[in-house]
């Protein structure tokens, strides 16, 4: 009867022990302190009371079983203490879960010499335990007169008890370590509900570590893939610093030719002027500085544009009237190229916006147009209303735009033409996008045309 | 017997002034507004040096250059341009002399004798 009542009891405090472990391991991720509740729940004493607990990793790679950790004493001294020190702790179970891996009891041999063991597998026999309970993955009791089985650094650890138990490590279906138990230094025989217990404990242990080893695999992913994004803004980064630098290059190739020509123009015809007394060629000298210097005063006004775009001041307006205002302004451009200029602008077709604004957009981007129609083309300006905006779309039949140069085409002093400034695309961008809250699209295909989209939002919805 | 200067240049107002300036050290100045028409010259004159803007329309300074080292080899080239930015790679053009444009007019004229070998 008495020893019914003690069987009860361990039986309590072994459900209470597992209970208490599943509960530990669903609250963390972090390996090593999982492999540490797993050892420490084996070797708790007055539950499974394992002298010794040690868990081994499965290597596929190099086949062998390494990165070990080890709880409990080395030989029957060693036992000794540690069981002393951790009476005099006091901690709970609970407590030496959670905080167990931040104290060392005794003098660590056991651990460190467990951490050092690598078992590589080909140089152990295929009927040796080890490989039976990892190829069936199955728990093994190894008895007393079979321990030279074991291979000499095992032997070496695990020497002083009656029985080693086996087990395999399952995560996610794959043995894939191994965990090690005895009864040194107390020699008691291992139930079988112990056993039953031992791999009730482990199959958690592997469920835990499963997802451990999971999250720690996408953690290192999102390391890799922010260490990835870090490079990316890097290469950005330095991408824009290259095409700043290239805007400069085409800057100073622009006030190269644009300011320095009429500049040594004016400089050539000073120093004549300073050489003669002829009154006519003075004269023609002053003339010709004049228009360089009005030529210079109009350059520096475009540039001007450029950098200050005045505040818009919008209005509705009829497109179709600036349409034909536009037509008319460039009839001569179009009768000397043999260009066609269509229309398809609805007469009541109107924007909110700045009219002188948008009339530059449109005159840049026909005048854009003109420069790549060969004689006998068309250039067409379409309006409509779409989803909240007011679109005017200009359209050629020209040679199109390469794939290469259409994400240039809005870089300030970029241009194709042999007589540009490149600078026409970048100010249509800023009054679009910048003083009117709209949008700019090219669609351009070699060889078959381009089409520039405006959309501006409509009244009330800008 | 006066040498010839062919001066390929685009724009008129430089045009003047730098046939005007060469013609007063004793050469014949031939002009051309871009490069086809100075080919052209080139056919038909007895020229002596061209010199030669970069940037200009229908025929640009680079293609023009190339055309006159086709035809006539030895025809001494100075390139005369706004432009600082091409010295580095002129070397391989083939063109005896780069000379950025500024003010001070006698750098053309002082390369142009040294070229003619006066």
């Amino acid at each position: 009867m008495v020893k019914k009542e003690i069987e009860l009891d361990d039986l309590n405090y072994q459900l209470y022990l597992l209970h208490t472990i599943c509960k530990t391991l669903q609250r963390t991720l972090d390996v090593d302190k999982i492999i540490h509740v797993i050892l420490t729940g084996l070797t708790a004493g007055g539950a499974l009371s394992f002298s010794r607990a040690a868990i081994f990793f499965f290597e596929k790679e190099e086949n062998c079983l390494k990165n070990g950790t080890g709880i409990g004493p080395y030989d029957s001294t060693e036992a000794g203490e540690i069981w002393a020190e951790l009476g005099k702790t006091g901690m709970s179970l609970e407590d030496l879960f959670e905080n167990g891996h931040r104290i060392q009891l005794g003098k660590q041999i056991f651990p460190q010499k467990i951490k050092k063991i690598i078992l590589k597998l080909d140089q152990i026999p295929q009927n040796n335990p080890i490989n039976i309970v990892l190829k069936e993955g199955r728990v093994y009791i190894l008895k007393s007169e079979e321990k030279h089985l074991l291979p000499s650094e095992l032997l070496e650890v695990f020497q002083y008890g009656s029985e080693i138990i086996f087990a395999p490590l399952f995560i996610k279906e794959e043995v894939s370590g191994l965990v090690i138990v005895d009864n040194a230094f107390h020699y008691r025989q291992i139930e079988k509900t112990t056993i039953d217990f031992l791999s009730l404990i482990i199959i958690q242990a592997g469920l835990a570590l499963g997802n451990a080893f999971a999250y720690q695999e996408t953690k290192k992913n999102l390391e890799k893939m922010e260490e990835l994004n870090e490079t990316l803004k890097k290469i950005q980064e330095e991408m824009s610093k290259q095409e700043q630098l290239v805007a400069i290059g085409r800057f100073s190739t622009y006030l190269a030719h644009e300011i320095r020509n009429p500049l040594v123009t004016i400089a050539g015809f000073t120093k004549q002027i300073l050489g003669t007394n002829d009154l006519a060629k003075i004269y023609r000298n002053c003339t010709i500085i004049n228009d360089e210097v009005e030529r210079l005063e109009a350059r520096l006004k475009n540039l001007m544009r450029f950098s200050f775009i005045p505040k818009p001041q919008k209005e509705e307006f009829l497109v179709y009237q600036v349409a034909n205002e536009l037509k008319q302004l460039m009839e001569i451009s179009f009768q000397t190229r043999g260009i066609t200029f269509e229309q398809e602008i609805p007469e009541d077709f109107k924007i909110y916006g700045d009219k002188v604004l948008l009339r530059e957009v449109f005159f840049n981007l026909i005048n854009n147009s003109l420069d790549f129609v060969e004689k006998g083309g068309w250039i067409k300006i379409k309006g409509f209303e779409e989803q909240g905006y007011c679109c005017v779309e200009v359209c050629d039949n020209g040679c199109g735009i390469s794939k290469e140069n259409l994400e240039k085409i809005f870089t300030p002093f970029f241009t194709t033409k042999s007589q540009g400034v490149g600078l026409g695309l970048s100010v249509v961008k800023i009054i679009v996008e910048k003083t009117h809250n709209g949008k700019v699209e090219v669609f351009s295909e070699l060889g078959k045309g381009t089409t520039v989209k405006i959309s501006i939002p409509k009244k009330g919805e800008e | 017997m006066k040498k010839t200067i062919l001066l390929i240049e685009d724009e008129e107002n430089q045009r003047i002034l730098y046939s005007e300036e060469l013609e007063k050290e004793g050469y014949t100045v031939f002009t051309a507004s871009d490069g086809l028409k100075g080919l052209k010259i080139i056919e038909e004159k007895q020229i002596d040096l061209v010199v030669l803007d970069i940037r200009m329309p229908e025929m640009d300074g680079l293609e023009t250059l190339s055309k006159i080292l086709g035809e006539r080899k030895n025809l001494p080239v100075i390139i005369y341009t706004a432009y600082p930015h091409y010295k580095t790679n002129f070397m391989s053009w083939g063109a005896d002399i780069y000379l950025v444009k500024s003010s001070n007019i006698n750098e053309l004229k002082e390369k142009v004798k040294e070229l003619l070998g006066e």
